[in-house]
């Protein structure tokens, strides 16, 4: 290891300990290590998206032939537009914020089209499809099988009765919306567990650090 | 003053919805083209949102508030611009595999962002000890689901589930034998079932012999099962409600896109 | 009584102490215990084990430093073990920038590990080391989401045309005969597959945008907080598996016959979890007293 690596060892170390300083209670040291890596980060991404993406585009705009370089270059100038609504430009240039517009306006556009045919393409037709199963033994099922068929299209019904019926929980359909609550009550107890796990994932993971990178205990 | 923007929201929405339709040429062509596009104009797009933070804290300086931090994030965000800079030169990129740009990412942004995140065990842990309460049907199915969960995805969680169940079966046992308030409207003789099937659940669990000899058998099940219990709660009843709710929501984002297309929504533009 | 009731009124600070050395005192023993697989691991494992030698894993990195201690040992396994059948192993980042950094670290780490094992003989199917071009590239980081999974799927050069280096796709041996996404093939005819290392809610777009079209074969690797809604794709037959969280991690780390990161940490998590559900007993324990007076 250099001497920089351990230099770098040492102060993210530090760092550690300045976050974790803020569960005693918000102090200096907290906030003055969040501005560091604000700071830092805000600067590493532009140059993510400089030397990732725009430098790449423009690159490959002179690099293709003919007319797709021009088609490129349109693509590079729509880009360029939207650095209209950068604060320093829109301070001196006021009156040509509104350019920004047509560059998120394509971008809006193409999210737009892409959900309308996909998100009935990938999700609504698969999961439709997956939610049609043998509910009677006809295929020679066991007996687990039939149960787990019966609670799935059951669980999907009553889910999304529960969220496309806001009545009041009386009389029949009431029955049928508590149905519903109790599986949104089992799949929000298994994200809650799931959730837990991450974040303690993620203590142990800095735990890791201090341990086998920082004191080479483990 | 938005009708170009929406004009062209509409048609380069309905060219990409029809164009999947119309797999002749030059169909696919133009369609690759416009998402080459696409990915073009995102990369500019992410430049907007680093300026206004900078300006921002630029201004506080400058009116001299907080000009500790202020100043720190400054001085953070102009020294890396500068040591970025100064790699693309030496290593041919920032990003580059021997660039020591990346000492900043792997020594500042990783330990602070992994820190700032792992703050949320602490809470979550705190939040889970005040707020989780089994106060009625709902709420105790939702803490049976995630106790079960936790415990069966972990080793030794099983081992541990067991004394856990015992300890909660004889808790509400207790709670509906003797504490007899209301619970969700229920009468006298419904909580006096369901405080003796409790403390049964308790007793069954804590019975120490089984047929043929074996110990703490029921004790011994529930380690066995809890570990099935929760991959069977992950791949079925859990699996079917989030189906459910993912099914209203992407019928509420399709909704969503056919406002945008027309032009009933225009927050984008703001 | 008294003291049942000032177990349920434990002052925050002192819980913090408690998760503290709930995490830190079990990596002190230093055990790594064998975690039950789960059927959605293991589909994972054994298809990248039954895939061809050459076959192609392409690995969406998807996520940043803070899901790093979950993610990554899955990335690093993984990686190892696609290096040991001879598969080829493809890096692209399009929802983060740190990811790219994230998975090139987990990359370089496995690409040095598995040249120190050949090195020691411990492959004898292999002569030479790992070299990034050959055996693996990275294509470098495109922000666009869904439109660089769409044009993935028809034609990779017109997301990437260079990796991470600066060099032509076209150059590298990698890359000959690998024009798109569907060139990995189908579940029932693989050729490889694609993985999403996932963070946030990208997963969902991998499956809805890329899948869906490109009819590949497709797994998951994610956080715990995002992994209970991929399970719908798992039932439909849209991705063939899950590695969900730390415990997804240190069970393919299991099957592929090593201990890392995640094995190491799986004691740990046990003691933490059994620390909170005991901490909501303790809670309720309190909330039942109350109620009785």
């Amino acid at each position: 290891m250099n001497i920089w690596e351990l230099i770098g060892i040492w102060f993210a170390a530090l760092l550690t300990f300045a976050v974790f300083s803020f569960l005693y209670r918000d102090n200096p040291v907290y906030k003055w290590a969040e501005h560091l890596f604000v700071g830092v980060s805000a600067a590493l991404g532009v140059y993510a998206a400089l030397e990732q993406s725009i430098v790449p585009s423009v690159r490959e705009a002179l690099a293709f032939p003919g007319v797709f370089k021009f088609i490129t270059w349109i693509a590079v100038f729509l880009g360029a537009l939207i650095l209209f609504k950068l604060e320093a430009l829109a301070t001196y240039l006021p009156n040509l914020t509104f350019l920004s517009r047509y560059p998120i306006a394509f971008v809006t556009g193409m999210g737009v089209g892409l959900t309308l045919v996909n998100v009935v393409n990938g999700y609504l037709f698969p999961q439709t499809q997956a939610t049609f199963l043998p509910l009677f033994n006809i295929q020679g099922a066991d007996w687990l099988t039939l149960l787990n068929n019966w609670i799935i299209v059951l669980g999907v019904v009553f889910a999304l009765m529960y969220f496309f019926f806001s009545a009041q929980y009386k009389g029949k359909l009431g029955a049928v919306l508590q149905v519903g609550i109790t599986f949104l009550m089992v799949a929000f107890g298994a994200m809650f567990g799931y959730t837990v796990m991450a974040r303690l994932s993620l203590l142990i993971g800095r735990i890791y650090f201090l341990l086998h990178d920082w004191l080479h205990i483990i | 003053m938005f009708r170009a923007p929406v004009w062209l929201v509409f048609i380069v929405g309905l060219f990409m919805a029809s164009a999947f339709f119309i797999p002749v040429d030059p169909f696919p062509m133009m369609q690759t083209w416009a998402l080459k596009w696409d990915v073009i104009i995102s990369a500019f797009a992410l430049a907007v949102g680093i300026d206004s933070l900078v300006m921002h804290h630029i201004r506080r300086v400058q009116r001299r508030q907080n000009v500790l931090y202020s100043g720190t994030l400054l001085v953070g965000f102009w020294v890396t611009i500068a040591w970025g800079a100064f790699a693309w030169w030496r290593y041919g990129g920032p990003f580059a595999t021997r660039s020591t740009f990346l000492w900043l990412f792997r020594y500042i942004v990783v330990p602070m962002d992994a820190t700032m995140f792992s703050l949320l065990a602490f809470f979550i842990a705190s939040a889970a000890y005040r707020a989780f309460r089994a106060r009625n049907f709902s709420s105790s199915l939702l803490l049976l689901s995630a106790g079960i969960v936790m415990l069966g995805r972990v080793p030794f969680g099983d081992w541990a589930a067991a004394p856990i169940f015992v300890a909660f079966a004889l808790l509400l046992a207790f709670y509906f034998l003797r504490v007899f308030r209301q619970y969700e409207g229920w009468g006298r003789s419904t909580r006096m079932v369901v405080g003796i099937l409790f403390l049964a659940v308790g007793i069954i669990l804590l019975w120490p012999i089984g047929m043929g000899g074996q110990l703490f058998p029921a004790f011994r099940f529930v380690v066995h099962s809890v570990p099935h219990l929760a991959s069977w709660i992950m791949e079925v009843p859990q699996m079917a409600a989030r189906r459910g709710i993912d099914l209203g929501i992407s019928l509420g984002s399709l909704a969503f896109a056919l406002r945008v297309l027309v032009g009933i929504e225009r927050g984008y533009m703001r | 009584m008294r003291f049942l009731y000032l177990l349920t009124t434990i002052d925050r600070r002192i819980i913090y102490g408690l998760v503290f050395l709930a995490t830190t005192l079990p990596f002190l023993f230093k055990k790594s215990p064998s975690v039950q697989i789960t059927p959605e691991v293991e589909k994972v494992y054994r298809f990248i084990d039954k895939l061809p030698p050459g076959s192609r894993i392409v690995l969406s990195a998807d996520y940043g430093p803070s899901s790093m201690p979950e993610i990554q040992p899955m990335l690093y396994g993984i990686c190892k073990h696609a290096f040991s059948r001879g598969h080829k192993v493809y890096l692209l980042t399009h929802w983060n920038y740190q990811g790219l950094i994230a998975g090139q670290d987990g990359i370089m780490s496995a690409v040095r590990d598995f040249n120190e094992e050949i090195k020691k003989g411990k492959h004898p199917e292999r002569t030479d080391t790992l070299l990034e071009g050959t055996d693996y590239v990275s294509w470098g980081f495109r922000p666009g989401g869904m439109a660089v999974m769409l044009l993935l799927n028809s034609d990779i050069r017109m997301a990437f045309s260079r990796d991470v280096r600066g060099q032509l796709l076209d150059s590298l041996p990698a890359m000959q005969g690998f024009r798109n996404l569907r060139d990995l093939g189908t579940v029932e005819n693989p050729r490889g597959i694609l993985i999403g290392l996932e963070a946030g809610f990208t997963g969902d777009v991998w499956v809805i945008y890329g899948q869906a079209q490109g009819r590949y074969p497709m797994a998951l690797g994610s956080t715990a907080v995002v992994t209970p809604s991929y399970y719908t794709y798992l039932e439909a037959g849209q991705i063939i598996g899950i590695l969900g969280g730390l415990k997804g991690a240190a069970e393919y780390e299991q099957l592929a016959g090593f201990k890392g990161q995640a094995s190491i940490g799986m004691l740990s998590q046990s003691i933490v979890h059994i620390l909170v559900v005991v901490l909501i007993f303790l809670g309720n324990l309190g909330f039942f007293l109350a109620r009785r007076k």
